[in-house]
């Protein structure tokens, strides 16, 4: 009943709250008169009548239909049921000042009711707007992260192919190859941060619209971890998902992207050559997917600034390029799939875990 | 293929195309570059290449349209090369006619499987082969499925799914593409009960779901089966 409300246009919504609250009132006269003729109960009739007009100004969101029309069904019920009922001679001042007396309450009953109403309708207006907020956070945070994240490869890419340029007489074979390797590894790492950053601009919407639709756990995680196992020939993964197969509502190029976020940072910031765990397990409720490394686990001092974009401030050293953009990404993505996502340092390597529920609508515990 | 397979690359970006004429050269294939929709077309016309490699994302004239055009000529294979994010883009290509796709950036190794597989079935010979992939093992003729040795048992519709994509083996299926082989024509978008199917079939054959071999899925586009392995259909 709300929502029709606030769809429809301006005259359409006061025609229809008009019409609803006269007839509410038709309807809330006709029963207290009959309440009244059956049990003859001045009060109790009055409280019915009341009742009556909250039921009505909560579900008409305008006050002066309510009003009005609680004035009229007083003065009906004053001159023709009760004045008579009663059996007391009429007398004009007493009915008009009965008639005021009860429209007054019934006015102030209409606005209390009302101004709740719309305090509701600005909460959740407020809401919406600091979610939007925290959004244009997190995206003014990734541009600040950005030239920072972008430079470092492509200074790689064009420093390296310039020495081989200038320096092709002179370089040997295995330096050669050395630079080219360096090349393809920068290449490939710019390659999935304009990949992220894709991403970012679909979730950024005012309305975060996700092209959300039931796919298999197991096929989202496979694709994800053969991108990986493309980009790193040598990289060790482990990876099991739930025995049956499970479906959960997902937009799945963005959850491949949270991923394949999780598992590049596993790769770069744990160790070489050590083997990463990716776990998909299947809870009451919602699916969680863990990555897990066994290297140098993640510095204290970055630790409480994982997921908001702001962790190349804290770095230390130089190794931990890229992380920020990486896990933002993810924390926008996972929240905006309604899920959660944590991290934790372990003695030894880091484990990081998100959690995406089955049911679209659901807010899950974690 | 030995004899010297005759192919048609349209893509706009000089880079790109100098790196796949090189690689490709290597392997024994002649290609022409076109470097626009129109030069394109001009050139599939009068040069009649075996294999055709079209960018979708071409200056002049929109990519599926060119796809449209070609197909209508002959039953070529037509590998399309598309930028990644764009998935329903693929998926139309495939719908148009499109043998398979590959996406950009990728790898010389990716594109060679690509062709072959799609040489594979345009020169294959007609069912009634067998396939045979690492431990797996399909005789097409008496419907029998082996996995390391064992047998599988599948059920009537999984098995149509697993030859299926065993006879287009290395090429991409779309979820059109196999519901109208094995539901008919006439059902709607609804793919559950193919994503339900295939689901059941990965976990009876892949030992680890998340890491298949054989049944790949290419997400909101359709499956690809590993390259068949035997030996009785001619190949490289």
């Amino acid at each position: 009943m709300l929502r029709k409300l606030q769809n429809a246009s301006g005259i359409q919504k006061h025609l229809f709250c008009a019409l609803l609250s006269t007839l509410c009132m038709l309807m809330a006269t006709g029963i207290t008169s009959v309440c009244f003729y059956l049990f003859r109960h001045l009060l109790c009739c009055t409280m019915v009548f009341f009742l009556f007009v909250i039921l009505v100004s909560c579900n008409t969101f305008d006050p002066l239909c309510s009003i009005l029309c609680a004035v009229f069904s007083a003065l009906w019920l004053e001159l023709k049921v009760i004045y008579p009922s009663l059996g007391v001679p009429f007398s004009l001042q007493n009915a008009l000042a009965d008639a005021l007396c009860a429209a007054s309450i019934m006015t102030l009953i209409s606005l209390f009711i009302f101004r709740l109403a719309k305090k509701a309708a600005l909460t959740s207006v407020t809401e919406k707007q600091l979610e939007a907020a925290e959004i244009e956070k997190a995206r003014a945070n990734l541009l600040r992260a950005i030239p920072h994240d972008l430079r470092s490869p492509l200074t790689g890419i064009i420093g390296n192919s310039l020495t081989y340029l200038e320096n092709q007489d002179t370089l040997t074979e295995d330096e050669k190859t050395e630079i080219v390797r360096n090349i393809h590894e920068s290449s490939t790492w710019l390659g999935q941060m304009v990949e992220n950053l894709l991403t970012v601009t679909r979730v950024s919407k005012k309305d975060l619209t996700l092209d959300t639709r039931l796919e298999y756990v197991d096929e989202v995680a496979a694709e994800a971890l053969q991108k990986v196992e493309k980009a790193h020939r040598d990289c060790i993964i482990r990876a099991s998902v739930p025995e049956k197969p499970v479906m959960i509502p997902m937009d799945p190029v963005l959850i491949e992207q949270v991923i394949i976020n999780l598992l590049e940072n596993a790769l770069l910031h744990s160790g070489v050559n050590a083997p990463i765990d990716f776990i998909a397990a299947d809870h009451p409720g919602f699916v969680s997917f863990t990555v897990r490394d066994y290297g140098n686990g993640i510095p204290k001092n970055m630790q409480e600034h994982l997921f908001d974009g702001t962790a190349h401030a804290h770095m230390t050293s130089g190794e931990n390029k890229g992380m920020g953009i990486g896990l933002m990404i993810c924390r926008t993505i996972v929240t905006a799939h309604r899920g959660t996502i944590t991290g934790r340092s372990l003695t030894d390597g880091a484990e990081f875990t998100f959690k995406l529920p089955k049911r679209k609508e659901e807010d899950h515990e974690p | 293929m030995n004899l010297k397979t005759n192919m048609l690359l349209i893509e706009d970006d000089k880079n790109t195309c100098s790196f796949i004429i090189t690689a490709l050269a290597k392997c024994g294939y002649h290609v022409i570059p076109a470097y626009s929709g129109e030069e394109g077309l001009r050139l599939a016309a009068s040069d009649c290449p075996d294999v055709i490699l079209l960018d979708l994302g071409l200056p002049d004239v929109d990519g599926c349209e060119v796809l449209k055009t070609l197909r209508c000529r002959n039953r070529n294979p037509i590998i399309v090369i598309s930028a990644r994010t764009k998935e329903y883009d693929k998926v139309q290509a495939l719908d148009l006619g499109a043998d398979d796709y590959i996406t950009k950036p990728f790898s010389l190794a990716e594109l060679m499987a690509r062709i072959r597989a799609c040489l594979r079935h345009k020169y294959a010979c007609s069912p009634g082969r067998s396939y045979h992939a690492l431990g797996l093992n399909i005789d097409l003729e008496s419907g029998t499925v082996s996995l390391n040795g064992k047998i599988v048992h599948l059920t009537h519709v999984e098995y149509q799914l697993l030859s299926l994509l065993a006879e287009h083996s290395g090429c991409i299926l779309s979820y059109r593409h196999i519901m109208n082989a094995i539901w008919g024509p006439y059902t709607d978008d609804n793919n559950q009960i193919l994503r339900v199917n295939m689901a059941n079939l990965r976990h009876k054959i892949e030992q680890n779901p998340a890491r298949p071999q054989y049944l790949f899925t290419e997400v909101g586009i359709g499956y690809r089966m590993r390259e068949n392995e035997s030996t009785d259909i001619s190949s490289e």
